[in-house]
């Protein structure tokens, strides 16, 4: 990889040689207070699982589990704060997505909310060796336990990654604080404001997984703190900081794993079945706090970028919480829509949604209104600003005919969902819809065969 | 993420949608015609940009027209035919804005108006906008040449010392010349001519490649004719000799297609490929060594001890600048329904258009073989795309 000095970052002797450029202000978390109701997520629980959460009525304290039992390959659901078990009910993680939840209610005292531990370096070492002959799956194990969920579109499942089964051993760790919108510095910002406990969480992981390399990406044009701060916390560590400009989307784990070590992550796989263990920032934290200070996962760094002010704002949120709680200080006056992550990848949200480590950025953009739809002018726009090099306009025209072989055909399968092609479309095509609903055709249609194949056998 | 597709960073929009349209993104490939448009008033003055308003008289009404019949009608974009209509004329010669009938024998001017109508014709009947694969323009122009090639001959271009402001058809049939061996920048001009009139280059390398050349004492070696017979290369290169008023300045052409890859609105590939592709043929390909009674054609012929690298390379050099090759390959070659996706397919319809242009130039006509060549291998891209399938950085799946 090239660093923007010329500069080869592989043997990089000094990285202060290529300290990224401050440009961007930064933000510290606002830490917001409990709202009178929050929806705690049961993932991994079966039907019968949900059986053993406790009762409603029951009261909890804070970080205590809502569940009787510890259940196999389940995220323990903790209580945030102290309060009462309501209820269960279905709870939406974006608009389409919903999980079983825990219907809560804090507890109304002033101080029903601590700030989350903050780590010192020099827990650090004595943490690794604690962990010495731990393996992945124990420690996805004590994660869940603890309540831990990473599972975003710049960080894939962690606990999936720990489980395995891998196709190649782990030895690789790669902290990823680029952010998904260049424009939203998330990640930087949780690097900023807890570096020890990034820095904790990556080592803790690298010595589970007895990885060899330890890598950090910075966006180059990211604020210097988070790069002097993450520097100065992982001194003593293996841990290497690689600059990367961070061009939308760069921040998604295929590029960055592919950039960073050539490796080609083929349909289905998740990053460690090549050998790299991908998290972000915000997930490492959360490691890093739960490894070294045994604290459960009980709130979630989240972004909110309000397009219309432009505007962002930094929160530390209760897991649980539901968006339009949080919205509800800043609530524009007019009209306006939702996104998860960057806008362009068009995951829609409503205030219903619930926050609990899947996507941490919130857009508020203005109302999609009905743009004229012009016929494809074959420009090639969407091809030649694909990232991952597949044919938007083609599986369009697959999406029309129902045509999953096309589609196949077309690299439906290495699409990344950036949205990168409906952004630069000048006749406004639902290119991205389009490799959705052919993405959800061939899920729901896997053994049907599709008019081309028929043809071709 | 190319130049093209960064037109404006996330982090700026307020819509998830880059902001180019189609009116836009046409208007963009219009500034890159700026530039041959420039050169057409300089060296044709008045009578190049009449034809250019001609065309695009002739486009207007019937594009109103046309945009009511069929659901391929309402397609039709201002803004995509504005532009075909502008390379379609930067293709004709300058002396089709005339009503006078003395120099071809009947009133020239309803060829360009009609040139328009039909291209919005064929624009409709090739598919409508981004459909088809025969580009309308090509086909237009053709179907002109084949009916009216004689008039689509260039005569004339305006003297140094009258450009913008002569006018084309100011000489008499009389003043025709043989070719001048001063290069039009430092040309004596007689007092009182305002243009110059002769045989275009295009012409003569046709008839002498093709065989057709009948040398006054029977016999015309290669050396003889680029001596004798050809401007000065830098005139083609200018555009200080007849030819169409788009096409003719090949310095006007490269700043304009420079002008659309500075925009990331075409892929470099594509016209560096052809323009080295139909050289390197070029230099290949059989030609005449000489012309006479018993013509014989020779592959390779710059290793002949009677041609040497020197000529062959200045053969290739005014093949190149005297026939529209570049103006096709940086407006009409990377023209989205043209060309494949891929890049490796890119490369081999550059290389094949390359190729066919060079072959067709040589043994059918320089003024139309490049757009032949357009034509017959632009029908050849769906199986290039189906050849060279997608290769995927592939995804990460959770």
């Amino acid at each position: 990889m090239q660093t923007p000095s010329g500069k080869s970052s592989e043997g990089a002797a000094d990285p202060a040689d290529v300290a990224p450029v401050a440009v961007q202000a930064l933000f510290r978390l606002k830490s917001v207070p409990p709202s009178a109701t929050l929806l705690i997520p049961c993932r991994g629980m079966r039907e019968e699982d949900l059986a053993s959460i406790k009762p409603a009525g029951t009261l909890v304290s804070r970080g205590e589990s809502l569940v009787t039992e510890p259940i196999d390959a389940a995220i323990v659901p903790r209580a945030p704060v102290d309060g009462t078990i309501v209820g269960q009910e279905l709870a939406p993680i974006t608009r389409d997505v919903f999980v079983p939840a825990i219907r809560f209610e804090p507890a109304s005292a002033e101080n029903n909310h601590q700030q989350t531990t903050r780590l010192t370096r020099d827990q650090i070492v004595p943490m690794k060796a604690n962990l010495v002959g731990v393996g992945g799956v124990e420690l996805a194990d004590r994660l869940a336990a603890l309540g831990l969920w990473a599972d975003r579109w710049a960080s894939p499942n962690l606990l999936a990654q720990l489980r395995g089964p891998h196709r190649r051993q782990i030895d690789t760790i790669l902290c990823n604080v680029l952010d998904e919108d260049p424009a939203v510095p998330l990640q930087a910002n949780v690097a900023v404001d807890y570096p020890v406990e990034v820095v904790a969480g990556v080592m803790a992981l690298a010595t589970a997984c007895n990885a060899t390399h330890v890598l950090t990406v910075v966006a180059y044009s990211g604020p210097a703190e988070c790069w002097h701060g993450l520097r100065a916390a992982s001194a003593d560590t293996s841990m290497r900081l690689i600059p990367l400009v961070n061009d939308y989307p760069k921040a998604h784990p295929s590029l960055v794993v592919h950039e960073l070590t050539r490796r080609r992550i083929a349909p289905g796989e998740l990053p460690s079945d090549r050998g790299v263990l991908v998290l972000d920032a915000a997930a490492a934290a959360a490691v890093g706090r739960a490894v070294v200070a045994n604290e459960p996962m009980l709130s979630c760094p989240l972004a909110v970028h309000d397009y219309l002010r432009r505007k962002t704002h930094y929160f530390d949120v209760p897991v649980g919480t539901r968006v339009a709680d949080i919205l509800v200080p800043m609530t524009p006056n007019g009209r306006f829509e939702l996104r998860a992550g960057c806008p362009l990848r068009e995951v829609k949200l409503n205030g219903d949604c619930i926050i609990a480590g899947d996507e941490l950025t919130i857009a508020i953009v203005p109302p999609q209104g009905g743009a004229k739809i012009e016929p494809c002018i074959r420009c090639a726009w969407c091809a030649e600003g694909c990232p991952v090099y597949i044919r938007p306009a083609a599986l369009l025209d697959a999406a029309q005919q129902e045509d999953l072989y096309l589609a196949a055909q077309n690299g439906m399968d290495a699409c990344i969902e950036c949205g990168i092609c409906s952004f630069v479309c000048p006749s406004h095509l639902p290119l991205l819809p389009a490799i959705r609903t052919l993405q959800s055709l061939q899920e729901g249609t896997r053994s049907r065969r599709s008019p081309s194949a028929e043809k071709a056998q | 993420m190319t130049a093209a597709a960064a037109t404006k960073p996330p982090e700026l929009m307020s819509l998830p949608h880059s902001g180019v349209r189609v009116r836009e993104y046409f208007g963009m490939h219009f500034q890159g015609a700026i530039f041959p448009l420039t050169a057409a008033a300089a060296f044709y003055g008045w009578r190049g940009l009449s034809v250019v308003l001609l065309v695009l008289a002739g486009a207007w009404p019937t594009l109103i027209i046309w945009r009511r019949i069929g659901r391929r009608g309402r397609q039709l974009e201002t803004s995509n035919v504005v532009l075909y209509a502008v390379l379609l004329a930067l293709m004709l010669p300058g002396h089709l804005a005339s009503a006078r009938t003395d120099l071809l024998g009947v009133a020239l001017w309803p060829l360009p108006l009609a040139a328009g109508m039909l291209l919005v014709i064929a624009i409709w009947i090739l598919g409508g906008l981004g459909a088809g694969r025969l580009h309308p323009v090509v086909v237009t122009y053709l179907i002109l040449a084949a009916l009216f090639a004689h008039l689509l001959t260039p005569q004339a271009v305006l003297a140094r010392s009258r450009i913008y402001l002569g006018d084309l058809l100011a000489s008499k049939p009389s003043d025709r010349t043989a070719a001048s061996k001063d290069p039009w920048l430092a040309r004596h001009e007689p007092p009182n001519r305002e243009t110059q009139l002769s045989d275009p280059a295009s012409e003569v390398l046709t008839r002498y490649t093709s065989g057709r050349e009948k040398p006054p004492r029977g016999w015309l070696p290669l050396q003889a004719l680029l001596r004798d017979s050809l401007p000065p290369l830098e005139d083609l290169i200018i555009g200080g000799h007849p030819g169409p008023i788009g096409a003719g300045s090949a310095i006007a052409v490269i700043i304009g297609g420079l002008m659309l890859m500075y925009r990331g609105l075409i892929d470099y590939r594509v016209p560096l490929t052809i323009l080295l592709v139909a050289f390197a043929a070029l230099l290949l390909l059989p030609i005449p060594v000489a012309v006479s009674a018993n013509t014989r054609w020779h592959s390779m012929a710059f290793r002949r001890g009677d041609v040497g690298w020197a000529v062959g390379v200045t053969l290739a050099n005014y093949e190149l600048m005297a026939s529209p090759i570049l103006f096709m390959a940086f407006f009409l070659a990377t023209a989205g329904t043209m060309q494949p996706t891929s890049g490796r397919a890119r490369l081999l319809y550059a290389m094949l258009i390359g190729a066919a242009s060079a072959a067709l130039q040589l043994y059918y006509s320089v003024a139309t073989g490049p757009y032949f060549a357009l034509l017959f291998v632009g029908i050849l891209t769906p199986f290039l795309d189906k050849i060279f399938r997608v290769r995927p950085l592939v995804r990460l799946s959770r």
